[in-house]
């Protein structure tokens, strides 16, 4: 009876040790597991590192065994040691090496501070990353479903699992590497990065000349032998409904909206105006949301534009033909491979805020300024409805202006990458945008992350198992001892059931085995010499009479 | 067997009770000197340093141990043990304190004679002390310190009041007491915060073999083995370093010196400051003699830089070929300054734009203004669009457009407008834009020598640009002080470090008071971490030059020094301690040697029964 629950005792010490350790592990880190599933290998790292700690313990289990002359109680305290070492040390050792090293290896984009108790956001941010670039791609057309896909296959399959997300997202980053960051050549991209960004480096960073480092000469194109590094940006071709004819090739389409005199026309790269559609009937059909959106224009309501949604181009078209009777022209919209430049601000991929007009100042009476100055005559030329500086903000020709600020930025001459500017008619706030939303391209730290998505989530995994570890570390070293009394009790009763077949193999051992072996054996009858025995030292030599007293010296 | 149980429970007792007695000598003493030690642990200030205490307190715990090894090989004799370990082991504390004491003394002395006081020998053989308004403390607080400290080294009053003293509190047991440690970090830490520098310096951009930080242009600054600041092949330091505290303290101490030094001369200002316009003869005068030192150095430093730029030692080097690699046609520091070359590049586009949202988008329209009309006849932007058009146009070409086309149409309005820009149009030329343009900068080319290391070796006539000499009293009484080229040469590269490139990086050492788009880019004349999100501290916090030295003589001998204190403080305590210790653990040794022996022999007759 005793002996059978003593076996019990021992299968439940073992369960609540490394199995329930890896069931523990599978547990906690399931989210991390299905979010980043696509990754393969990549997430099971922490199931595979408690695996290998799982055997080194197992062995050290075993192994302790070999040296017979080893009591039970010798043997359980090196498996303590083991398991300790594994999981607490293990721990300690990487804590104390890796943050150095992971800073550096990472351009201190992540940090061990980041991972250490909160790799379970970072896994989260990891996968919103991947969610937030197939989203904003699959709006843009730039992901094209060929076969269908929806937004979440393609985040399902992640880029490992889908070719047209893995080429897509190759070229962004190394666009954005290529001729964006590895383009700024001195320190001012560092002190950007780390609160430095004063206005001398900003200037820096938007007016020195990187020409010499940038398309086919950057250090990607040149590594790789390619002619320059090109990103998927937008193009827009005309045709002729009734003949099909391409009539205009790349051209800009310019559309104003200002106070009901819309304009519509199409430029060359030069701003050189080639057709003026203002009072044509046209639909523009462009790439979107892994299908196609038709945009109708119709000449008598200039204003009024609304985008469907048609799975096939030659669905959009007679849909277009359906809305506009008579329709003349159609712009298709797609994307071309064209080599970009990117600035300071796609780099952060955050917008720049600039309190510029104070709220007093947007929300000044102008009409009743300029009347009483005397400057009526002024007034009288603003459009109508227009009383606070305010209301000139909020005049359709403002974003118009910008609109046409973005574009003259994103010339080779200026910065080579629109700012979208923007300006709070209430709170005079100036809003600077980068590129990225528009070019369906993340912040350079965002792509970087997402470019090595798969070493970022070995390393989540890697961290997910740091605080499980540090936890069980001490209770598998109290398993291992525990496991050692079960074990010494048992062999007590084995020792009691048959002392007389054990006898003749107590003889053939050494004299140091014996007296482990004494002390192995309790005796029930004393508890004071038992409780000395636990304090004593197993192996330390037995004092004899008369021998040389040894001093315990620290 | 009633008789062994009580014996091995005495000897359980003697072992815990030695054990005890053990730890209650060094171990313990270790480990209040580590406790000691914790406010220097993962502070920077003391990043080399803040375990000196305890490596100190390890030393005679290391020699008592091998003796005592020593002695458990050779001898039994527990008498002689005691003996000999027990007065080892107090010379070695009391005197490993007495050394920490005799150390912190020298130190001191050394700091004080180094920071309080500068003593020069004047023209007719006697020495002159300066003291500087700092207060260095003495070792320790007394009647000694003053007499063999501070009253060597400056001859002005010190009074016992001053004297700050520093053995008894490098940490405080009081509690609420700020210790010294406290207060060194304090500054330490307020400097760094108000100045935003690193306490060790930064190296941006440091290349694999770690010996060299690239720049802006791709070119490599040297890093200084033993500072490790990283130097350009024009002796300048690479703006790929961000300050660090020693730096920064340096920068400040050479511009305020170099400001103080000049503060006693009376140039004639007339000649360095022009009258602004509009300004009546009375308001100019008033204007100068408001002017305080640092502007007066400011203005008479802006004027010798022209002089010195026109200096033929200057204008020699300037045909010289690195100088032409960087500055000339196509040179390699042009891509990174806002050139005219570029302002050239950027107005055609300008212009393109400025004309497509004039002639096709409705914002005339939307003002109620004829668009086109008002597009081509009055502000003639077709013909300055087809002016930028052409392949290799001039700044004069837009000049011309200026005054021809703009100021005709336009001007026509009204005179004063006609006078304004007819005003403009004479500045459109290409030397000032140059001028207006190279002051926003903040770029100096790494591989060419600054003209404002010219100082020194630039002339006008016999005399080097830059040097002043002015005498006062007569007589006897008369005192003769200059101002050399080479103490303007070290102002000037202050000034670079504090505000030209300290705006660029980061760390304002010294805030930049210009006008117009200066004052905007340079927050006002604020100090520090002026940046796109912050903008620094007012200039009010800036650290005055005795501040300054203060924490430049506290910084060369606190983090040496303090951690060494926490090992004096607890050497001295525990040294009758440890004693005891030992004393006590070889009394429990041997009792318990003689238990043992007696449970052996008890063990012996139980077994012959």
């Amino acid at each position: 009876m005793k002996k059978t629950l003593l076996t019990i005792l021992k299968v439940v010490l073992h369960v609540v040790g490394f199995p329930l350790l890896l069931a523990l592990v599978f547990i906690l880190n399931l989210d991390v597991i299905k979010g980043g599933s696509m990754y393969g290998v990549a997430v099971f790292v922490c199931a595979i590192i408690t695996v290998v700690m799982a055997v080194v313990y197992y062995l050290a289990y075993f192994l302790v065994r070999t040296k017979k002359s080893r009591s039970i109680r010798n043997q359980h305290i090196i498996v303590a040691i083991v398991a300790v070492c594994c999981l607490s040390g293990f721990w300690m050792l990487l804590d104390g090496f890796i943050p150095g090293p992971l800073e550096n290896a990472t351009s201190s984009t992540v940090r061990w501070e980041d991972l250490s108790d909160n790799w379970g956001a970072r896994a989260e941010v990891q996968e919103k990353l991947l969610r937030d670039y197939v989203t904003i791609n699959y709006n843009l057309g730039r992901l094209t479903a060929p076969n269908g896909e929806t937004i979440e296959d393609y985040i399902s399959q992640g880029p490992n699992g889908n070719a047209e997300l893995h080429d897509l997202l190759s070229h962004d980053y190394h666009s954005i590497d290529s001729d964006g960051y590895s383009s700024y050549m001195g320190p001012s991209i560092d002190y950007a990065q780390s609160d430095r960004m004063t206005i001398p480096v900003l200037l820096h960073l938007f007016l020195d000349d990187r020409s010499d480092v940038q398309g086919a000469n950057s250090a990607y194109a040149k590594k790789n032998n390619l002619p320059e590094v090109t990103l998927a940006v937008p193009y827009y071709d005309v045709y002729d409904y009734e003949s099909g004819d391409k009539i205009e090739t790349d051209v800009r389409i310019y559309h104003g909206a200002a106070n009901g005199s819309a304009r519509f026309f199409v430029t060359d790269q030069d701003l050189n105006i080639k057709d003026d559609y203002t009072s044509r009937k046209i639909a523009v059909i462009s790439q979107f949301g892994g299908g196609w959106a038709l945009v109708v224009k119709s000449a008598a309501n200039q204003n009024e534009y609304e985008a469907v949604q048609c799975a096939t181009f030659s669905e959009a078209l007679s849909k277009a033909a359906d809305e506009i009777s008579g329709i003349e022209f159609y712009f298709v919209g797609g994307y071309k491979q064209a080599s970009v430049n990117w600035h300071v601000l796609d780099m952060l991929g955050t917008s720049m805020e600039m309190n510029i007009l104070s709220e007093s100042l947007v929300n000044t009476d102008l009409l009743a300024m300029l009347n009483e100055s005397g400057m009526g005559i002024i007034s009288s030329a603003l459009p109508a409805g227009v009383q606070y500086i305010s209301d000139i903000l909020e005049l359709d020709l403002v974003p118009d202006a910008f609109a046409l600020v973005a574009d003259m930025v994103a010339e080779d001459e200026v910065l080579g990458s629109p700012i979208y500017i923007s300006l709070d008619s209430k709170t005079g706030t100036l809003t600077l945008e980068p590129s990225n939303s528009h070019r369906g391209v993340l912040g350079y730290m965002e792509m970087a992350w997402l470019d090595s998505q798969g070493l970022l989530y070995i390393i989540v995994s890697l961290f997910s198992v740091r605080t499980l570890f540090y936890i069980y570390g001490p209770i598998m070293g109290l398993i291992a001892v525990l496991l050692g009394f079960v074990r010494e009790k048992e062999q007590a009763l084995q020792g009691a059931d048959g002392t007389a077949t054990n006898a003749p193999q107590k003889a053939k051992k050494s004299k140091k085995s014996q007296k482990s072996d004494e002390q192995e054996q309790p005796q029930a009858d004393d508890k004071a010499v038992d409780a000395d025995d636990l304090i004593a030292e197993d192996d330390a030599p037995q004092q004899s009479a008369g021998s040389d007293i040894v001093d315990f010296d620290f | 067997m009633h008789l062994n149980m009580k014996l091995k429970r005495k000897q359980t007792l003697l072992g815990i009770l030695k054990t005890v007695a053990y730890f209650a000598g060094y171990p313990l003493m270790v480990l209040f000197v580590a406790i000691g030690s914790v406010p220097f642990y993962k502070e920077g200030a003391f990043g080399g340093t803040w375990y000196l205490g305890i490596v100190i307190a390890l030393i005679p715990w290391l020699v008592s141990a091998i003796l005592q090894i020593a002695f458990g090989t050779f001898t039994h004799n527990q008498y002689l043990k005691t003996l000999v370990v027990g007065v080892v082991s107090t010379v070695c504390m009391l005197g490993a304190a007495f050394a920490l004491d005799l150390n912190g003394k020298n130190v001191m002395e050394d700091i004080n004679q180094k920071y309080a006081a500068t003593v020069t020998v004047d023209a007719d053989g006697n020495t002159v002390v300066t003291p500087k308004q700092i207060t260095v403390p003495t070792y320790r607080m007394g009647a000694d310190g003053i007499d063999d400290v501070t009253w060597t080294m400056s001859s002005t009053a010190v009074s016992f009041e001053t004297i700050d003293y520093l053995k008894g509190h490098y940490v405080s047991l009081t509690p609420g007491y700020a210790s010294a440690t406290d207060e060194f970090l304090g500054e330490l830490h307020d400097f760094m915060r108000i100045y935003n520098v690193s306490l060790n310096g930064e190296n941006k951009k440091t290349t694999e073999d770690g010996k060299h930080v690239t720049n802006t242009d791709m070119s490599l600054a040297t890093i200084d083995p033993a500072t490790g600041i990283p130097f350009n092949p024009n002796g300048v330091v690479s703006e790929s370093y961000v300050y660090s505290v020693d730096f920064a303290l340096n920068v400040l101490i050479n511009y305020n010196e170099a400001v103080n030094k000049f503060a006693k001369h009376d140039p004639d200002m007339t000649v360095y400051v022009d009258p602004a316009a509009g300004e009546t003869d009375a308001e100019y005068r008033a204007r100068l003699a408001a002017m305080t030192p640092v502007e007066k150095l400011e203005a008479v430093y802006q004027y010798d830089l022209k002089r010195v730029i026109n200096s033929d030692e200057y204008r020699a080097y300037q045909e010289s070929a690195e100088y032409k690699a960087a500055y000339g046609d196509n040179g390699t520091a042009k891509k990174f300054m806002l050139t005219v070359d570029r302002v050239k590049e950027l107005a055609p586009v300008l212009v393109r734009y400025l004309s497509f949202v004039l002639r096709h988008t409705q914002i005339l329209e939307s003002l109620g203004a004829e668009p086109l009309a008002l597009y081509d006849s009055m502000l003639g932007l077709g013909a300055l669009n087809d002016t930028l058009s052409q392949e290799n146009y001039t700044i004069e070409d837009i000049h011309d457009w200026f005054t021809d086309v703009l100021v005709p149409s336009v001007g026509g309005l009204s005179a004063d407008l006609a006078s304004m820009l007819g005003g403009i149009a004479d500045m459109i030329t290409e030397d000032n834009l140059q001028a207006l343009l190279s002051e926003y900068v903040y770029y100096y080319s790494p591989s060419v020598r600054t003209a404002f290391d010219f100082f020194g070796e630039a002339k006008e006539g016999d005399e080097y640009i830059g040097s002043y000499s002015m005498t006062t009293g007569v007589g006897e009484d008369s005192v003769t002080y200059t101002f050399s080229a080479e103490d303007m040469r070290a102002f000037a590269y202050a000034r670079y470090y504090a505000k030209t490139n300290g705006a660029y990086i980061g760390s304002v050492l010294v805030g930049n008071n210009d006008d117009g788009l200066g004052k905007l880019l340079n927050a006002d004349g604020n100090i520090g971490g002026v940046n796109m999100n912050s903008s620094g501290y007012p200039a009010s916090f800036a650290y005055n030059l005795d501040q300054i030295y203060q924490l430049k003589a506290d910084k060369e001998y606190v983090p040496a020094l303090f951690p060494t204190l926490a090992a004096r403080r607890y050497l001295y305590i525990f040294a009758g301690l440890v004693l005891l210790s030992i004393v006590l653990y070889y009394q429990f040794a041997r009792r318990e040697n003689e238990v043992i022996a007696s449970i052996v022999v008890d063990q012996m007759k139980g077994g012959a029964k």
